[in-house]
Order: structure tokens, then C-alpha cells, then sequence
């Protein structure tokens, strides 16, 4: 254990005296979070689209129900329903939630059916901070695994890779310590690296929310003890992540050759993360058995405030394994140590 | 300390037809003893010093490294040996002091940082100790390399091309300090292109081409073998003959 803890300090000596690592693991998720929130307001407009497609509930009294478009599913007062039509007098009055993407979709969408000749009356039944909580509760979660898989990238290559390019493989690979350290050493000091981006991350998101709740003026509605709940979920997903950039880097030959197959790998992890940022994502439909996109679900259950149940377990289960076999399918690469 | 005995590599080619790399190579080297190993480039010097080192494992044959057999006891070889080639590069961010300590701890030694100290010295290192080793040249990396490559105090050295890309007086330095651990005991195992080299420092060669050996002994042996005086004209007469 000794000289794994010397090879693991070795390698973060070298990886944290690289400028690339530096940028990539620490400075970038911890001030790029506020421009990936930008982004993200950008691409829920290109969502938009797809909710097109999407048919919300309204509870409707009869005489408006005709009214309605056939991209309303109109259901009696009284049910349960994504916006409510209240009639009182000429003025109409519609409840709606916008913490609820699809509530706000059903609001849009009966103000654009009733015009004229009725007075339109908006109510947005949520209260202000759960409108905050709902954004960052499929925000946060997400980001938290992009942007620690993203900072995984470089050391992984750097880690598999270098030594190869560099000729230090031989170098350590002459000494008496065994084989195992070397390969766990390097595991280990991505790893680090990982929860270290992964931290940087939690704490970029804590300063936007933060400033978001300051200059909103409503109360951020996810605990910061919540966010700690969700974090080692995000560990396990993070690690996740970069145990298949490793696996992707091992066997190749050279950075540049490295730096395509990890990037491929996690592109795969940060895609199946941002379909857990959709607003109609949930467990019960299928996603709840999807890795990855189902921790990102249940790292949102988890700061609303919900239990996610058994899915907590699916999902921790499922990147466990795919870690312990991406790690030993890496180790086995790296453990092809002849030399020509 | 080293007895190589009819060792074989296969490697395949582009077209996956085998070839053999080292064939049937025995040769030995003993205690207080510099071997030189010489032969043209794709003779099969690499690859031998390389299995000898727990590097690349043999197809066939036998080699012992300080009574250990390279292929049983990898572990006690690589604890025995400092090997040093043109691939044992240095770590780019860590500092020459980082590098000896590191390698010293590898190799178990409980005195890491008292030999590494020791080490900067004896190589005149310390005036570039704290400077990271992608900053240094390629005479004062070779002297990491090599300080690098005895910091646990091996009995055998194995040295591959050591002197590529340095120059005269690093050099020098080199052959000083491999005829000083000679003098203390060491088995030394050296390949060089430098017919000078081996004249200078080797007491026994092993010419080796095409994977095989053609001919091994003293320069004095092989100059009656084949009636040449300079070590080139010998080298010439046996590498010409075996393509014959």
C-alpha cells in the first residue's frame, strides 16, 4: 500500500503541474458553470420544439372546452389537470405552475386559443423559489457529470498515455514494485482529479444559485444539505465516466489517438446525462433503468426533496458495475506491459 | 550475475510472418565485469537486454539476473538490475531530486531521499535539482537517467546505447563512473554502436547480428579469431562473414 500511495502522489504531482489540468479540472467547471446555465436557457428553446408534440392536460369549465386546441387534452374543473380555466364573468383566470415545464406549456397554449373576447387573467400558482428549485433541481445534476467527466478527459489520456509517449513506462515498470500499483496508481490519481472537478463544480453551482436567489429575491429552494445528499451520487456517476475515458484511452498509442476514443467514451456519459436535463424526464418511464440518466433523475428527486426509492439503488448498482469492469478492462490494457 | 542461455524472442512482421529477433543467444557476465553487447541496428542487442530486464518475456531459453530467473522471480531481476536505455525516459514535471526519490521508494529503499542526496552530488545534479526535468538538456537528463538508474544500488547495470545523443564530456563522465562501479563489483552489460566505447570499457564482447551470436570473448580473443587488429576491422570481418 505504500508504494501505491507513492505512485497515486507521483502522478497528482504531474498531472496538477500541467496547465491543461489545471484549466480543465478545476478553473473551468468552477467558472464556466454560470455560461453552461446560459446555455442550457438556450437549448430549452430548442426543446420547445419537441414540446410541440406534447398534449398537457386542462381542466376547463364547458363552455371554453370547445375552444380549446386539439393540442389540449381538456378534462372537467376539478381533476387533476396541468393548468385550471376558471370563468368568472368576462375574465378568465388560468392557474398554471412554472416550475412545471408542461404546466407552462398548457398555459402558453390556452392563452393563445382564448383571445378576444375574453380578459385573461394568469395566475402562476407556484410559489417563486419553486420555480428556482425546479430549473437547478435538473440543472445542477446534469452539470455535475458533465462537467467532471469532462475534466476526467485530460488526465486519463495524460495518465495512460503519456508515459508510452514519454518513455517513462519502462522506467517504472524496471523498478521491484509491482505491477498492480502502477496501474491502480494512475486509476486512482484520475479519480482524484475527477472528485476534485466534480467539488469545483458543486461549488460553482452553489455560488450561481446563490447569485440567482440575490438577485431574484426568492429563497434558492434546494438546502445546500440536499446538494451534499446528491454529491456522492454525482462521485459515483463522475467516476463512472472517467473510468470509461480510461478504458477508451488504454489501449491506443498516442495522445492524439487517446484524446478521440476517451472523448468518444464521454460523450456517450454526457449525452445520456443531458437527456436527464429534459423537462419530462422521470424514473417510472423507462429512463429509470438507463444508467447514468437515471442517477441524474435521481439526483433531481433527491434535491426536490423526494425519495427516489429503489432507483437510487438501480442506479448506483448499474455505474458500480460499469466502474469495476471499465477499471479491470483498463488495468488489463495497461497490464499489457511488453515492450517491442 | 547474468547467464543467458539459448534465448529466443519471436516477434511477427507487418504480414504476421514470425520473426526471430533473438535466436538461441547464450552469453554470461560475471561479477566486477563489463560485457559488451555489439551489433548492428535490428541485431537483437535491445530485445535481449529488454528480457534480461522483465521488460519482454522470452519464448524460449533461459536467463538468470543475480540468480534469478527473469521469467519466476521478474520482482527480485527488477530489484537487482538498474537498467538504462534509450526508452527509460524521466518524468517531464517533477524535479531530478522528485525523480531519484520516487525511483528509490519504488525500488523499497527506506532511505529514499538520503540516496537521492547522495546521488546529486555524485553526479554534480544539484545545481539543476529543483528545476523540472522537461527543462533540462540532453546531457544533464542523461545524468539524471543514470543517477535514476542506480539510485537502490544494484549489483548488475544494464546499459542500452547509453552515450546516443550525448556529448564528449558527458560522455567521459560515463565511462568514469561504469569503470568505478566495475571496481566495486558490479556486473555490467553494455551495448554501443562506438567501437571505442567497447574498446575502452568492455573486458569481454558478445557481437551479436541477425538475432544470433556470432562470436564472444576478450577484444584479444576475437582479434586472433579473425586475424583483425582494430575492433571496427573485427566487428566487419565477423557481421560481413555471417551475411556471407
Amino acid at each position: 500500500m505504500r508504494a501505491l500511495g507513492v505512485v497515486l502522489g507521483a502522478e497528482l504531482r504531474q498531472l496538477l503541474r500541467d496547465v491543461n489540468t489545471l484549466m480543465f479540472s478545476v478553473l473551468f467547471p468552477l467558472f464556466l458553470f454560470p455560461g453552461l446555465i446560459w446555455f442550457y436557457s438556450q437549448s430549452m428553446e430548442f426543446v420547445a420544439g419537441w414540446e410541440e408534440s406534447l398534449r398537457p392536460r386542462v381542466a376547463a369549465p364547458p363552455a371554453l372546452a370547445a375552444e380549446l386546441p386539439g393540442t389540449l387534452d381538456v378534462v372537467p374543473l376539478g381533476a387533476p389537470a396541468d393548468a385550471t380555466i376558471v370563468q368568472e364573468g368576462s375574465v378568465i383566470r388560468v392557474e398554471y405552475r412554472s416550475a412545471d415545464p408542461v404546466s407552462a406549456l398548457a398555459q402558453r397554449r390556452v392563452m393563445d386559443a382564448l383571445d378576444d373576447p375574453w380578459e385573461i387573467d394568469t395566475h402562476d400558482v407556484a410559489p417563486p423559489e419553486e420555480a428556482l428549485t425546479g430549473v437547478m433541481a435538473r440543472v445542477i445534476p446534469a452539470l455535475l457529470v458533465i462537467l467532471s467527466v469532462m475534466a476526467s478527459l485530460y488526465p486519463a489520456v495524460e495518465a495512460v498515455v503519456a508515459d508510452r509517449e514519454r518513455g517513462t513506462l519502462e522506467t517504472t515498470l524496471v523498478t521491484a514494485s509491482p505491477r498492480w500499483v502502477f496501474v491502480a496508481g494512475k486509476l486512482a490519481s484520475v479519480g482524484v482529479i475527477t472528485l476534485v472537478a466534480m467539488v469545483a463544480t458543486g461549488a460553482g453551482a452553489l455560488v450561481t444559485l446563490g447569485h440567482l436567489a440575490l438577485v431574484s429575491g426568492a429563497s434558492i429552494g434546494i438546502p445546500p444539505l440536499r446538494l451534499l445528499i446528491a454529491l456522492p451520487v454525482a462521485a459515483v456517476t463522475a467516476l463512472a465516466g472517467a473510468s470509461l475515458a480510461l478504458v477508451a484511452a488504454a489501449p491506443t498509442r498516442s495522445f492524439k489517438q487517446a484524446q478521440n476514443t476517451s472523448t468518444g467514451a464521454a460523450s456517450v456519459v454526457m449525452f445520456a446525462a443531458m437527456l436527464g436535463m429534459l423537462p419530462r424526464a422521470s424514473l417510472e418511464e423507462g429512463l429509470g433503468w438507463m444508467p447514468v440518466t437515471n442517477a441524474i433523475l435521481v439526483m433531481r428527486e433527491l434535491l426536490l426533496g423526494h425519495s427516489p426509492g429503489s432507483w437510487a439503488a438501480v442506479a448506483i448498482g448499474q455505474l458500480a458495475v460499469i466502474t469495476t469492469v471499465a477499471t479491470a478492462w483498463t488495468a488489463r490494457s495497461l497490464g499489457k506491459l511488453e515492450v517491442r | 550475475m547474468i547467464v543467458v542461455d539459448r534465448l529466443v524472442k519471436t516477434f511477427a512482421d507487418a504480414e504476421g510472418k514470425p520473426v526471430h529477433a533473438v535466436d538461441q543467444v547464450s552469453f554470461s557476465a560475471g561479477v566486477g565485469e563489463i560485457v559488451g553487447l555489439l551489433g548492428p541496428n535490428g541485431a537483437g542487442k535491445t530485445t535481449t537486454m529488454r528480457m534480461l530486464a522483465t521488460l519482454v518475456a522470452p519464448d524460449g531459453g533461459q536467463a538468470k539476473v543475480a540468480g534469478h530467473d527473469v521469467r519466476e522471480a521478474a520482482a527480485e531481476v527488477r530489484r537487482s538490475i538498474g537498467y538504462l536505455s534509450a526508452n527509460t525516459g524521466l518524468f517531464g514535471r517533477l524535479t531530478p531530486r522528485e525523480v531519484l526519490v520516487y525511483i528509490a521508494e519504488l525500488q523499497g529503499c527506506n532511505d529514499a531521499v538520503a540516496r537521492a542526496e547522495a546521488l546529486l552530488d555524485r553526479f554534480d545534479i544539484r545545481k539543476f535539482a529543483h528545476v523540472a526535468c522537461d527543462r533540462l538538456s540532453t546531457g544533464m537528463k542523461q545524468k539524471v537517467n543514470i543517477a535514476r538508474a542506480v539510485v537502490h544500488d544494484p549489483p548488475v547495470l544494464i546499459f542500452d546505447e547509453p552515450t546516443s545523443g550525448l556529448d564528449v564530456l558527458v560522455a567521459q563522465d560515463l565511462f568514469t563512473f561504469l569503470e568505478d562501479m566495475r571496481e566495486r563489483g558490479r556486473c555490467i552489460l553494455y551495448s554501443t554502436h562506438i567501437m571505442g566505447e567497447a574498446e575502452r570499457l568492455c573486458d569481454r564482447l558478445v557481437v551479436i547480428h541477425g538475432g544470433r551470436v556470432l562470436a564472444t570473448g576478450t577484444l584479444a580473443e576475437l582479434r586472433a579469431i579473425t586475424g583483425r587488429e582494430r575492433l571496427e576491422d573485427v566487428f566487419m570481418f565477423l557481421v560481413r562473414g555471417a551475411a556471407a
